[in-house]
C-alpha cells in the first residue's frame, strides 16, 4: 500500500515493508485490497478529512446477471500511470493520495479498486479523490471480463487508454 | 519493407534488423490466438504503422486495431513511430478498470 504524503515522499506503513522492497509493486495487485491499510497511508495529523472511494464487482450489467469478474493489467505501464496521476494530484491539491487496484478473478462484491485521499478539509479530498478515480478509470491500461450467469464472458468496452 | 519473423536472419541488403517484443492484452490478446506476447524481428526503420498492418493482416485483426492505443517502453507513442531494437510494443484495447 502506498501514498504520497504533503512533502512528496512515499509513506508506508513499518508492516508492509516486509515482502515489498519495491513499494512500486504495490498499487496493481492480485492480493485483496486492506481499506485500513490504505487509510493508514493517506493520514496525516494536521489533516482532517479523508475520503474512501472503493469499486466493487457489482451482480448485473448491461449483458445480464454478473456471477464475477476477471480484470487483467500490462502492470508496468499501468503502475507508470497510476504514479503520474499521483504525481499531478500533488500538483493540484494540498493532499495525500493512495491508489490501489486489484486484478485477477474476483467475486460479486469484492472490491476492485480504492483510492483514498486526505486533506486539511473535506472540499480538497473529494476533488483529489474524485480526480483519482476518473483518471484510474480514464487512462490506467486495465480491462475487465464479465462472468455472467449465463456462463458467458464479455469483455467490457471502454475507452482509449492513456492522455 | 517489413520482415515479420520469429527467427533471427539477416537483412538482405545489408541494413540491420531490430528485435521487438509485442505485448497483448484482453480481447486483443484472445483475437491472435491467446498469446500474451511474441518476439519479432523487423527491418530496421520499421513504423508502428507498418507493424500493425502486418499484425492486421496476420491475424485478420484489424476491427480490434481501429480502436487501440499503442505504447512503446510504456509510452504512449503515434502510428508514425519508428520501432527501435528492444522495443516492447503493447496494443492496448480501450481501458475499463475501476
Amino acid at each position: 500500500m502506498i501514498g504520497l504524503n504533503r512533502h512528496g515522499s512515499r509513506r508506508i506503513r513499518k508492516n508492509d515493508n516486509r515482502n515489498n522492497n519495491n513499494i512500486r509493486d504495490l498499487t496493481v495487485t492480485h492480493r485483496k485490497i486492506s481499506i485500513d491499510k490504505i487509510i493508514e497511508c493517506v493520514k496525516d495529523d494536521s489533516y482532517g478529512a479523508i475520503v474512501l472511494f472503493l469499486g466493487t464487482v457489482r451482480n448485473e450489467s448491461q449483458a445480464g446477471a454478473v456471477t464475477g469478474m476477471y480484470y487483467e493489467s500490462y502492470i508496468k505501464m499501468a503502475k507508470e500511470q497510476i504514479m503520474m496521476i499521483e504525481k499531478r494530484i500533488k500538483e493540484k491539491w494540498p493532499a495525500n493520495i493512495a491508489i490501489v487496484h486489484r486484478i485477477g478473478n474476483l467475486q460479486v462484491g469484492d472490491i476492485s479498486v480504492a483510492v483514498c485521499a486526505s486533506s486539511a478539509h473535506r472540499r480538497e479530498a473529494f476533488e483529489a479523490c474524485r480526480y483519482a478515480i476518473d483518471e484510474v478509470k480514464n487512462i490506467v491500461p486495465i480491462w475487465k471480463k464479465e462472468k455472467l450467469a449465463d456462463y458467458r464472458s464479455i469483455w467490457v468496452r471502454g475507452q482509449k487508454a492513456g492522455k | 519493407m517489413l520482415l515479420l519473423s520469429t527467427s533471427p536472419n539477416n537483412s538482405d541488403n545489408g541494413k540491420k534488423n531490430i528485435k521487438i517484443k509485442i505485448l497483448y492484452f484482453a480481447q486483443l490478446r484472445e483475437s491472435v490466438g491467446g498469446k500474451n506476447y511474441e518476439r519479432l524481428i523487423l527491418k530496421d526503420k520499421t513504423s508502428v504503422n507498418e507493424l500493425l498492418s502486418m499484425i492486421a493482416k496476420k491475424y485478420s485483426a484489424s476491427n480490434f486495431l481501429k480502436s487501440i492505443n499503442i505504447s512503446v517502453n510504456c509510452e504512449l507513442v503515434n502510428k508514425d513511430t519508428f520501432l527501435r531494437d528492444c522495443d516492447e510494443v503493447a496494443l492496448l484495447p480501450p481501458v475499463t478498470g475501476g
